[in-house]
């Protein structure tokens, strides 16, 4: 990270003179679409035009500070820093129209907030973030988000009200899981995998150099949960920067047990020292919504991978 | 080339398409902020990987969004007065791409930055609601029409018509409501509409008006005739189907429905069950056509068949071989699924009986039942030289007549009360509904000493001892069984009415008499 601090901030300065309307210096104005609450509204607006406009003043080598408990929760302020350390970002529109919507848990969501986020090497990668408000407007949570158009997708296939409901807490559940590996977040790794958890992990350790799509060296490892938290804390210290990415998201709910779900997705995993594509399977128990538990957590490489044989709900015996 | 340059260049495009690439409509069009904020418009945001699926997402989330913003402003209201719309209410977000908007519009679709598409569709909601009171207007207009042919008796007219403007109150993301009745009170079309169907359908009778027997040899084919009215009213637009696998679906006709059937009962009476379905007239356009058929109400009823008419029973003997004779039953239309035989006061349970003709000596009663059911039972009385001695139905019916038709016959209230002894035999009289049935049973009651002698009406001696049994002569249909005279009036015991002794003639005409008494 360090090592690519000079490189950030030649990346940022052009951005900012390329522009007359440069980001960092102009307010984020945030406008709520179609909120039944006024005050609150306003609340969330301006805590949100706050934030934003913050981060774009913000230097990527600085911490910055969101401990304002007006505007903030207790553990936003270290929560996002660990993000923000890892993967800083900017804020490419001044304005902002967004509707906010009411979650089961009684808090709120602001979903496709546009991002730059800015990888050491200075590259830029789009992403759509989300913000997460309590019931006071509040900001809670900032993760990395679905792109619109998939969420929008896997939203218009949920089939009833109740399996909607579900889907926007698997979706925001996965887009923690996904912000907790980019912030390095091993306690909350440690927190939503179940004790018993099976954990298959896959790398590829060597290319053929052959032609054939399903000619990758993969090399699979079985581990318990303590195990794989072990090993993610020596790849997490090993690892600069850590950039996850998901695409491809089926969501299925298991015919005999309506509170457990199989996540399938294609992971992009990107960091200072290794990457690879692969299918990700995770067997999610909602048993309690407010907590739910990883049980199976499967890893397939995509190349070596035929599309017949990827890990799928079916596949899993349920006790 | 240098990093650094590279870089640069990089940036630089990127922020050339990211002026470009929010939504922003050409000169004079509305933008983003007047749609969303202003208040004035549904407004729906699509996403797609290609152009036209942002637009139909866009489509699909102002419809979604309308139905929310409608839900919740008319929950409170609706859930008061009734939850069942608001359940329907509800329901209908899965079937709204049907929906037509008037004066939708879009502003232009626009690349975002990762290369998908999004999409901005909105409805003014002036112009929604200048088209929401033109099509209540014409709604409201149908249905007065349809309640006008509904008090004019034409019932049959005017369910279609509710079912199409039933129909119609899924497109619109709203509720209408009826005109102010007499007591100035409104309801919500979909739920007046739906009550209004569902009395209709539970409101119909129906009567077995016949049971046709087409069977041949190979193929058992029956055919009941149902007859179904609405109040006064015979029904059209209702199919009904028998609850059986692969059953069709008869139309309603005039009141008329011909059920098909190819299964022999086991028993003289059986009851189905079939349900009636409200048949979508297919002038209805074939969207809302796919909208009734999930929703219009239906109903089980059940059917009481009785197939007394096309059941035959009897005993055939073979007497062929001098050392056995063997009985069999000889049954038409019926399932036959139990034999029992009663032969010299031994049961058998076999499906044929085998009896050594040195055994006879006399006339001997042998009882057939079928299937374990006291209906289902026939005696024969067989002779010792292997033949039947006939009923006496067929012969000895004496034909009522009708002399006495012009006496001026009063009726008086007498009561008649079966004898305690008696009143078991008298029971299962009054349930033998075949005249056969019942002569073969008088003729056994007489065998066993129960009666004293059994006969027709010429030879009856003393009416006062004697009960009559009235047949009619073409289905040997028992129509009544009557008392004995008392002060000169029978009592039909079937419904406990009194009637003249001398009326018979007339009230009975054309119709047979045995008379029976008890000893």
């Amino acid at each position: 990270m360090k090592r690519n601090l000079p490189i950030y901030f030649l990346v940022l300065a052009i951005g900012l003179m390329a522009s007359p309307s440069s980001f960092a210096q102009e307010p984020v104005e945030v406008f709520v679409a179609d909120f039944p609450n006024d005050e609150l509204r306003v609340t969330i607006e301006n805590n949100t035009g706050f934030f934003l406009t913050t981060i774009n003043a913000s230097s990527p080598a600085k911490e910055i500070n969101f401990s304002d408990s007006e505007r903030f929760s207790a553990r936003f302020n270290d929560a996002f820093n660990e993000l923000w350390e890892n993967t800083p970002f900017y804020i490419p529109e001044l304005s902002i129209i967004e509707t906010v919507n009411k979650l089961s848990n009684g808090t709120y969501e602001m979903r496709n907030i546009p991002a730059y986020f800015l990888t050491p090497e200075g590259e830029e990668q789009y992403e759509e973030t989300v913000l997460q408000f309590d019931e006071h407007g509040r900001i809670i949570d900032f993760r990395i988000g679905l792109a619109a158009h998939r969420y929008q997708t896997l939203m218009q296939e949920g089939e009833d009200d109740i399996d909607q409901a579900n889907r926007t807490v698997i979706l925001e559940f996965v887009e923690q899981v996904r912000t907790a590996y980019n912030r390095k977040d091993l306690e909350f790794i440690n927190t939503v995998f179940s004790d018993q958890a099976l954990i298959i992990v896959g790398s590829v350790v060597q290319k053929t150099g052959d032609e054939s799509a399903y000619q990758q060296q993969v090399e699979y490892l079985q581990f318990t949960k303590d195990e794989y938290v072990t090993r993610l804390k020596g790849i997490f210290s090993r690892n600069e920067w850590i950039d996850v990415g998901y695409e491809d998201i089926g969501i299925f709910r298991h015919p005999k047990h309506p509170e457990i779900y199989g996540v399938s997705l294609t992971q992009y995993y990107n960091s200072s020292t290794y990457s690879d594509v692969g299918y990700l399977f995770l067997l999610i128990d909602f048993k309690d919504p407010a907590k739910p538990m990883i049980h199976v957590r499967t890893w397939q490489p995509k190349n070596s991978t035929p599309e017949d044989e990827i890990f799928h709900i079916g596949y899993m015996e349920i006790f | 080339m240098s990093k650094f340059v590279i870089i640069s260049v990089l940036l630089i495009a990127s922020i050339l398409t990211l002026a470009s690439s929010a939504i922003s409509p050409v000169f004079g069009q509305l933008t983003e902020h007047e749609i969303k904020l202003s208040g004035n418009y549904f407004w729906g945001h699509g996403f797609g990987e290609q152009r036209e699926g942002a637009v139909n997402n866009a489509k699909r989330d102002l419809i979604e969004k309308m139905y929310v913003r409608i839900e919740s402003e008319s929950q409170f209201s609706e859930r008061d007065t009734n939850d069942e719309y608001f359940v329907e209410l509800k329901s209908t977000t899965q079937t709204n791409s049907r929906i037509e908007l008037r004066g939708l519009n879009y502003l232009p679709a626009q690349q975002r930055r990762d290369g998908t598409w999004e999409s901005i569709a909105y409805l003014s909601k002036a112009d929604f609601n200048r088209s929401i009171n033109e099509a209540e207007t014409q709604l409201l207009s149908t249905l007065s029409s349809s309640l006008e042919d509904e008090r004019n008796g034409n019932i049959n007219a005017a369910i279609p018509m509710y079912m199409d403007v039933l129909a119609s109150t899924y497109f619109y993301p709203v509720s209408f409501y009826t005109q102010p009745d007499v007591n100035g009170e409104q309801f919500e079309l979909r739920s007046f509409l739906n009550r209004k169907l569902s009395n209709w359908i539970n409101s119909l009778t129906w009567d077995l008006a016949n049971v046709r027997n087409l069977s041949t040899s190979s193929n058992t084919e029956f055919y009941f005739d149902l007859q179904f009215r609405y109040k006064d009213q015979p029904v059209s637009n209702v199919l009904v189907n028998l609850n059986k696998p692969g059953y069709p679906v008869h139309t309603i006709k005039n009141g008329m429905a011909t059920i098909f059937y190819d299964y022999k009962p086991d028993e003289l009476v059986e009851r189905f069950s079939a349900l009636l379905i409200p048949e979508i007239y297919p002038v209805i356009e074939e969207d809302k056509q796919e909208i009734l058929a999930n929703i219009l109400p239906q109903r089980q009823i059940s059917l009481e068949v009785d197939f007394s008419d096309i059941i035959d029973i009897d005993i055939q003997v073979n007497n062929e071989d001098p050392e056995v004779w063997v009985l069999y039953p000889s049954v038409k239309n019926l399932s036959v699924f139990d034999v029992q035989w009663m032969f010299k006061g031994e049961s058998f349970s076999t499906n044929s009986l085998r009896i050594n003709p040195a055994m006879l000596n006399t006339d001997t009663p042998v009882q057939l039942t079928l299937n374990a059911s006291e209906k289902l039972s026939v005696i024969r009385i067989l002779t010792p030289s292997g033949s039947w001695i006939e009923p006496t139905l067929a012969s000895g019916i004496d034909e009522l007549d009708d002399s006495n038709q012009n006496l001026i016959l009063e009726t008086k209230d007498v009561h008649f009360e079966i004898p305690g002894n008696k009143s078991e035999y008298i029971k299962q009289i009054l349930r033998l509904k075949d005249g056969v049935r019942l002569t073969e049973y008088l003729n056994r009651l007489k065998s066993s000493g129960v009666l004293k002698e059994v006969g027709n009406k010429a030879s009856m001696p003393d009416s006062d001892l004697s009960y009559l049994a009235i047949i009619k002569p073409e289905n040997r249909k028992v129509e009544a069984v009557l008392s004995p005279v008392v002060e000169g009036h029978r009592t039909n015991l079937n419904n406990e009415k009194t009637i003249v002794d001398a009326s018979l003639p007339e009230t009975y005409a054309g119709m047979g008499s045995i008379w029976f008494q008890f000893n």
